[in-house]
């Protein structure tokens, strides 16, 4: 910790001053000149064919400058893989789900805009709707998705090791069955966009994106148009949580618009629009059969995971591979067997949420543990104990864990939760539920799949770091500076952010899965040495030293060993600016070149690096009459490495967690038999806020990852996937009752417990 | 004359390939993807509609040289038993 003077420091937030002042602005402030405002037409129905749509009466309204449908788009597919492209911009021969934009109109102002498409006429041909993987697999079912021949969107099967035999050693083996909801992404912002064409015919796109790269090669593709015709620059974000990496009809129809109008056009959505029509997570049905010795180890492990995704596959296969691969982590497990399937439906489309399917497959694997635990009498803490990984540890898919901290995380949680002593004694209603989890610091998925940054030397001795990875409230651009601030020997206040754009920012793969501390974290301490080897080449002559010799520290630059020789940063950067006319630019690239390439058929490799991990305890208590839980506490003993902002950090870790509390026990999107939204607004759609939140510890648990930038891992989804079993444990230790259908709902645990006491 | 195929994914959709056999005397590499394409019960297309470059996505291999190091492209000949690596990119993440 003594060795850094900004890494490790929970210094404040660059963006922290212009958001808490309003200063910040975001895609739905943004206005330029002659802008329109443009509305998107939602279709009432979930699925349907699309007979006709006649909008010359909204063409006529005075104020309508502009109107378009899915057939002023090419009808040229796009999609997350390459091998299944199976959605476009805006439909044209059917609707898929309810909410679906059908239509959209730029006008002068809202109000006309929203007058405009109660003129637009729509003739529908209902049809019969899927709305569950049961009816999606039904025999006859209707096809949701004009792409494909079947509702089944995705399928995999992936075998780890000997599960024949690693079960023929279990003493004992216990099989049971999971479930999840549908739940909204969350994040606080909606999606808005600007799209300005400019009269070349090159668009400009400033929208609330997560990973505007690929927003940009979707668009271009599904468009027609080639990458340097879009520009597309990031504002403010507020929030993601994996829900805006893909372009939705809104960026389409603000593009179209202002393609067809000659004029910049606006679309911000309201709240109820992105409740009933944009990404949610997977619905899940899971069975898992766990095979363990009587103390406790794991010998195999099956599952079998059908997910509900919506009417297109969007990153649906990732979470189905993602759920099977890390079933391998955070428990050492010799043998796993794993079928998954990705179905089509016609409720909102899905994509991911914080933590991916990891969450998902946690919650049944930590679940399905603490029952074993009871059933061989193994504490809950030692069984976790027993079962966790260790420093080089390879897992069965052929995953291979550098640094674990797992271990210390359980010990740590355990004591601050005081689960010793609560088994002495403790209030009625009252338990502590613990789960585990793991999640890898980005995989590499192919193609391009690096990540960059360049800084910018300027002529007043500061710098500006810009990347490609996007910050969207989690954080990165303050550690990203804290990194180059304690490579470069400045400090943290003279080092700046940039701002995406992708007409000047290097390509990145995006902000996802943990990845951007670690690999844009590399990349920006490749870029500071480019920078420092580049200044060292200009003054080290004048110093009488070889360019290698000279040392960057305390806003100096001397030669190594002779402190007395050397100069004073700004007079070198001054030198290379005045004497050599020479503005510099560090450049960093950074990619895990040792690691696979994700294998879809076989799930086998070695997916990633900086393999986080965390040990979560939860208090709760149940109201055993009115079966209410609240959460009083929660621990997280984290291992992200070496924090570089423990702050932030712990922002992300808690966040995390109340992100996933709400998931556990509160929130579900909710259908009608026809596919209508039903919850589609905050009033309805119960998120947690403060109120809801238990009192909150990080045990901070340092380790050193070996390709970590100063030793990070990544952070803030691994406690996403620990609290949903963690909470579902307590319940169960405080009420003896097991839920295993989420949410976890006071009619589900008053009806537990009338089940249970016979009343 | 037979081609090995390798890939990262399921090449056929719902199923795997790992050979495939013509019975043609010559066949260039862009005769073996569009044949692929069309056997697929996936949206495979692997040459952008032109058919003058591979589209966006997709990693191409022959005999472990990588297609930028292809002199003649989707033109080259294939020969008996050569190894052609089909893997896709995900554009998007978690």
């Amino acid at each position: 910790m003594g060795k850094y003077r900004v890494v490790g420091k929970p210094v404040e937030r660059k963006d922290a001053r212009v958001k808490v002042t309003g200063a910040a602005r975001y895609a739905a402030d943004l206005i330029a000149p002659g802008m329109l405002h443009g509305k998107i037409l939602r279709s009432p129905l979930a699925h349907a064919k699309i007979l006709n749509i006649d909008t010359s009466r909204a063409c006529a309204l005075s104020g309508v400058i502009g109107v378009i449908t899915g057939k002023d788009f090419p009808g040229i597919p796009f999609g997350t893989r390459p091998d299944i492209r199976d959605q476009i911009p805006m439909p044209i021969t059917k609707v898929h789900h309810f909410g679906e934009g059908v239509a959209a109109v730029a006008a002068i102002d809202e109000d006309t805009a929203e007058e405009a498409l109660g003129l637009i006429k729509v003739d529908y041909e209902e049809l019969p709707v899927v709305l569950t993987a049961q009816d999606a697999l039904a025999p006859g079912a209707p096809l949701v998705n004009e792409f494909k021949k079947s509702n089944i969107a995705y399928f995999t099967d992936f075998t780890f090791g000997d599960v024949e035999t690693g079960f023929k050693e279990a003493d004992l083996i216990r099989e049971e069955t999971f479930s999840s909801q549908r739940v909204t992404v969350g994040f606080i912002e909606p999606h808005a966009c600007l799209a300005e064409v400019d009269p070349t015919g090159r668009v400009l796109l400033q929208g609330s994106k997560q990973s505007p790269y690929i927003t940009w090669r979707h668009m271009c593709r599904a468009m027609g148009i080639p990458l340097a015709k879009m520009r597309i620059l990031n504002p403010f974000v507020g929030g993601g949580f994996s829900g805006k990496h893909d372009p939705f009809d809104v960026d389409f129809a603000a593009v179209k618009l202002a393609q067809v109008t000659g004029k910049p056009v606006k679309i911000v959505l309201n709240y109820d629009e992105v409740l009933a029509a944009y990404r949610q997570r997977n619905a899940m049905d899971a069975k898992l059969r766990i095979g363990v010795k009587k103390n406790g180890a794991i010998t195999a492990l099956y599952a079998e995971n059908i997910l509900e995704g919506g009417p297109i596959s969007g990153i649906g296969p990732f979470n189905i591979y993602y759920f099977g691969a890390f079933l391998n982590i955070p428990y050492k497990i010799p043998a796993i067997e794993y079928h998954g399937k990705l179905v089509y439906s016609n409720r909102s489309p899905c994509g991911t949420v914080r933590g991916q399917e990891i969450v998902l497959a946690q919650f049944c694997i930590d679940s399905l543990l603490h029952m074993v635990g009871e059933d061989i009498g193994v504490d809950p803490v030692e069984l976790r104990a027993i079962n966790a990984v260790p420093n080089n540890w390879h897992c069965a898919n052929g995953i291979v864990v550098d640094v674990s901290g797992l271990g210390e995380c359980i010990t740590r949680s355990s004591e601050k939760i005081g689960w010793k002593e609560s088994r002495k004694s403790r209030p009625e209603g009252r338990g502590i539920g613990f789960s585990c989890a793991s999640h890898p610091s980005g995989p590499r998925l192919g193609g391009h799949f690096g990540s960059s940054v360049v800084i910018k030397l300027l002529e007043d001795g500061q710098v500006i770091v810009t990347h490609g990875a996007t910050e969207i409230g989690q954080g990165a651009n303050t550690v990203f500076c804290q990194m180059a601030a304690e490579e470069l020997g400045l400090p943290f206040e003279d080092v700046l952010q940039g701002v995406s754009d992708s007409d000047t920012t290097i390509f990145d793969s995006g902000m996802f899965g943990d990845r951007a501390t670690y690999w844009d974290g590399n990349a920006t301490i490749a870029a500071a040495r480019d920078l420092k080897k580049q200044l060292a080449e200009i003054v080290a002559p004048g110093l009488g030293a070889r360019a290698e010799d000279i040392e960057f520290a305390d806003k100096r630059v001397i030669v190594r060993g002779e402190p007395e020789k050397g100069m004073d940063w700004l007079q070198a950067v001054r030198k290379a600016y005045y004497e050599k006319g020479a503005p510099l630019y560090g450049r960093g690239t950074w990619a895990a070149l040792d690691i696979d390439i994700v294998d879809w058929k076989t799930g086998k490799g070695n997916l990633c690096h900086g393999l986080d991990f965390i040990a979560t305890a939860v208090e709760v208590a149940v109201d055993t009459e009115t079966g209410k839980v609240e959460l009083i506490k929660a621990v997280h003993g984290d291992d992200a490495g070496q924090p570089i902002n423990p702050a932030t950090l712990e922002g992300q870790v808690n966040g995390g967690s109340a992100h996933m509390s709400g998931h556990a026990l509160w929130e579900e999107s909710l259908y009608d038999e026809k596919g209508k939204a039903l919850n589609y607004s905050w009033r309805d759609y119960k998120q947690p806020t403060a109120m809801d939140v238990p009192e909150y510890h990080v045990e901070h648990i340092h380790t050193h990852d070996p390709y970590g930038p100063f030793g990070a891992k990544g952070a803030g989804e691994a406690s996403s996937c620990s609290t949903m079993a963690a909470i579902a444990n307590g319940i169960y230790d405080a009420v003896g009752v097991r839920i295993k259908e989420l949410p976890i709902t006071p009619e589900k645990i008053l009806a537990a417990l009338t089940a249970k006491e016979g009343r | 004359m037979r081609i090995v195929l390798e890939s990262n994914f399921m090449l056929m959709g719902d199923s795997d390939l790992l050979s495939i056999d013509f019975d043609l005397p010559h066949v260039t590499l862009a005769e073996l993807l569009r044949e692929l394409s069309q056997r697929s019960s996936n949206s495979l297309q692997v040459v952008t509609p032109d058919g003058n470059a591979i589209d966006e996505g997709w990693d191409i291999a022959l005999n472990g040289c990588g297609f930028a190091g292809l002199p003649d492209g989707l033109q080259t000949s294939l020969r008996e038993d050569d190894r052609v690596a089909i893997k896709l990119a995900l554009l998007g993440g978690g």
